[in-house]
């Protein structure tokens, strides 16, 4: 289960933008949403995920984006993508 | 599981059954923890903050794949879940998701233009008022969809509620089914 946010990095309503890079070899980041802004919605903590990953990951955070900001457009509707937070810059920062 | 079947020891027809009987007891699973908090507020609040753990006081395996996360529909947000990066799904929890889960084209489609899939794709038409929010499951955290509880069900029992939940009502392709659509299912 997750860690306290004590550990967390980021807060709930921070603007994020997702680095373009593959922080230490960790794919698990969709490509769409690579170099793209959003805000931080829910701090999930570091999971403990044995059958999945190898070692411990950083703390997870749910990021929410626009499609429109991901894909352009004009819709109204949202993605919420589950990240952890060696992909995470401030979304002020260039990455 | 080859080497059972190569000796004869498991027939296909027995994996099968058990197959289908492990995806059913799944979805049943998820019918009954939203019925519950459907009928509970308090299991209900549990279930959005710890997940998995709330589903003990059913007597239901809370399985160990990450955590649980509960997306609950409301009448200004609808949620929809997918996996791209693979096929993750609290499928410890749920049983099997719906076969097009582990589709390409509903990965792909369902993050560039989520309204327009659910409508074409699912025949759920949403009006503009309706937020439709995407989870991309990256296996640490594994979505379910909460549904709203559909008009006309007051003084329903759990069980009988529990009957209107379906597999894509959990993944949030549908809403759960309406009293109406439900007896015409039964006929």
């Amino acid at each position: 289960m997750g860690a306290p946010e004590a550990r967390h990095h980021f807060h709930v309503g921070d603007r994020v933008r997702v680095k373009h890079a593959n922080p230490s070899g960790n794919p698990r980041t969709p490509a769409y949403v690579r170099g793209k802004r959003g805000i931080v919605t829910a701090l999930h903590g570091s999971i403990d995920n044995p059958l999945d990953h190898r070692g411990v990951y950083p703390p997870l955070c749910s990021v929410l984006f626009p499609v429109r900001e991901v894909f352009g457009g004009t819709s109204q509707d949202t993605l919420s993508v589950d990240l952890h937070e060696d992909w995470l810059a401030p979304a002020e920062a260039a990455c | 599981m080859r080497a059972l079947l190569d000796k004869g020891v498991l027939t296909k027809e027995q994996l099968e059954r058990q197959r289908a009987f492990l995806a059913g007891r799944g979805a049943w699973n998820g019918a009954r923890i939203v019925a519950r908090a459907w009928v509970d507020p308090v299991f209900k609040q549990a279930l959005l903050t710890r997940g998995r753990e709330a589903v003990r006081e059913l007597n239901i395996p809370p399985g160990r794949l990450g955590k649980l996360g509960v997306a609950e529909n409301t009448a200004a947000l609808h949620n929809v879940v997918v996996c791209t990066l693979c096929s993750c799904y609290p499928h410890d929890l749920l049983g099997d998701p719906p076969w097009w889960y582990r589709d390409d084209s509903y990965k792909q489609r369902v993050v560039q233009d989520p309204r327009g899939t659910l409508a074409h794709r699912f025949n759920l038409r949403l009006p503009d008022s309706v937020e439709v929010r995407v989870h991309d499951s990256t296996s640490d955290v594994r979505w379910m969809v909460l549904p709203r509880r559909p008009a006309g069900t007051d003084g329903w029992s759990e069980e009988e509620l529990a009957r209107l939940v379906t597999i894509d009502s959990l993944v949030g392709t549908a809403e759960a089914l309406t009293p109406a659509a439900h007896a015409h299912d039964e006929r």
